[in-house]
């Protein structure tokens, strides 16, 4: 859900928030506007230039660049997916302790009571930015092919903050921070300006299995749902690495028998 | 950029899955359209640096022809659809899908003028916009940002001066077979506002053919019916009259 007004003028981070505290959606010239504010220009016909549905999942951006539209809609729902998967993971692991507790003596384990996940979707949305700026790199791309999630040792090998845990701003920041600085170890020789540190972030064919579980318990079942760390070259790279692979020659493909192309509903 | 002899072109930045994902999709297109499109996508990779496919203006080029050519649009969903995927899991980018969603907006704007200027090109990019809402899915569910764009198109389509013309009424009717039940979930207020419309079509519009009187009608039924074909319905408008 979106966070509530709080009695302090709201901090510049949780300018955010789509709607005020009487649950109106802000208007566009509100000073407290939302950060994925992108409006170039007004439609024309003087339409809302957003496309909340009645039905739909919430409130999306007020952008009214339908390339980011998407693009933010796609993010916002492999988020809540993620949201979705980590809750199980935790309540798989919970179950799995109280078992093995329950059966032994009963002593100063850790307390399995479920914690509170950050379930703002502003501020996922705007951790999940942050951890694909950090992701979208070269040195981050060396450093889960040179290191598969499985063979990380903890406090030695940067792990991807997590975003679904309570944390302050600051503290969130300075993880972020911390995780970009710690994998620049991974960067590539320096030749002259090596300028491609920082692609435009929009990875996100690897959020799904990769951002979930940096939870040292999880390490474990996550090595095996993420095919990217644990084998094979990682997607960005692949295209640099890669000579063609030999050519596509149409006129042979329209001179055969049609198939049917039914792997779209 | 004109049209070339050879219709041998090159992708080389795609690995063989994609290619033979691509092969697919484009052998899947009725071979006409296909032939066209694959000859101006041919010239443009031809002069274009082999290895580094520019895919906005492969975009491009699929937008332009979607609006010369119908029975082109009804397809071109699905071959973006493949090279959405084919780009996301290549290089975990999406500029195709992006420069796709910034000229079908483009288009979108203007779609008065459009409209104005050709009715045929004002009908292609109806039903090329309803074909990519049809196919292209974020994390299996619709786009959102099109539920909108896509009413206002149909909404359009209803208006008096469309509903005199056959054509108009014909991609209506075709659209909402296709899409309508996908749309009305996304927005259900919106949908009967253009049924309303639909209605009143039909019982009040001055210069409806009679063929329009019947796609309405057909229409109006279908949805009554839960978006399904009934017998009764079937019998009556798709069977063969038999004296």
């Amino acid at each position: 859900g979106l966070s509530a007004a709080s009695p302090q003028p709201p901090p510049r981070w949780s300018q955010g928030r789509k709607r005020g505290a009487d649950g109106k959606r802000r208007k566009q010239n509100d000073p407290d506007s939302s950060v994925f504010d992108e409006n170039k220009y007004r439609p024309s016909d003087g339409r809302l230039d957003s496309f909340t549905t009645p039905e739909g999942p919430g409130p999306v951006s007020r952008c009214s660049d339908w390339g980011t539209a998407v693009e933010e809609d796609e993010m916002r729902t492999s988020v809540n997916k993620e949201i979705a998967r980590y809750r199980r993971k935790l309540l798989i692991n919970e179950f799995a302790r109280e078992r093995k507790s329950s059966s032994g003596s009963s002593d100063s384990k850790e307390s399995t009571v479920t914690v509170e996940l950050e379930t703002d979707e502003v501020v996922l949305m705007r951790r999940q930015k942050q951890i694909n700026y950090g992701k979208n790199t070269i040195a981050y791309d060396r450093y889960i092919k040179e290191v598969p999630r499985c063979h990380r040792i903890p406090g030695v090998h940067p792990r991807t903050p997590n975003k679904f845990k309570k944390y302050s701003r600051r503290s969130w920041d300075q993880q972020i921070k911390l995780w970009k600085v710690a994998l620049h170890s991974w960067d590539p020789p320096t030749e002259e300006g090596c300028d491609l540190q920082e692609i435009s972030p929009v990875d996100l064919g690897e959020m799904e299995t990769e951002s979930v579980g940096s939870n040292s318990t999880e390490s474990q079942t996550s090595c095996q749902d993420n095919d990217d760390t644990c084998s094979g070259t990682p997607t960005k790279v692949r295209h640099i690495d890669c000579q063609a692979e030999g050519e596509f020659d149409l006129e042979v493909c329209l001179s055969e028998p049609l198939k049917d192309f039914d792997t779209v509903s | 950029m004109g049209e070339t002899g050879k219709e041998e072109y090159k992708i080389q930045s795609f690995d063989s899955e994609t290619q033979k994902l691509l092969k697919t999709a484009l052998k899947g297109t009725p071979k006409q359209a296909g032939h066209k499109a694959c000859c101006v996508l041919t010239a443009f990779l031809l002069s274009a640096d082999p290895s580094n496919v520019d895919l906005e203006k492969v975009a491009n080029i699929i937008v332009d022809q979607s609006l010369k050519d119908c029975v082109f649009s009804k397809e071109a969903g699905r071959i973006c659809y493949t090279i959405i995927q084919a780009e996301s899991k290549q290089v975990g980018q999406s500029v195709f899908r992006r420069s796709l969603m910034n000229r079908l907006q483009e288009e979108y704007k203007d779609r008065e003028e459009l409209r104005t200027r050709s009715l045929q090109a004002w009908i292609c990019y109806v039903t090329f916009i309803c074909n990519i809402f049809d196919y292209l899915r974020v994390n299996n569910m619709p786009m959102m940002a099109l539920v909108n764009p896509v009413y206002d198109c149909l909404f359009r389509l209803a208006q008096p001066d469309s509903l005199r013309k056959e054509e108009e009424v014909d991609c209506l009717v075709l659209q909402l077979h296709r899409i309508g039940e996908q749309l009305e979930k996304m927005n259900s207020p919106r949908m009967d506002e253009l049924f309303s419309l639909l209605r009143d079509g039909f019982l009040l519009q001055e210069g409806l053919s009679s063929l329009s009187q019947l796609l309405l009608l057909e229409i109006i039924e279908f949805r009554a019916a839960d978006w399904k074909m009934t017998d009764a319905a079937q019998k009556y408008y798709y069977s063969e009259v038999t004296d």
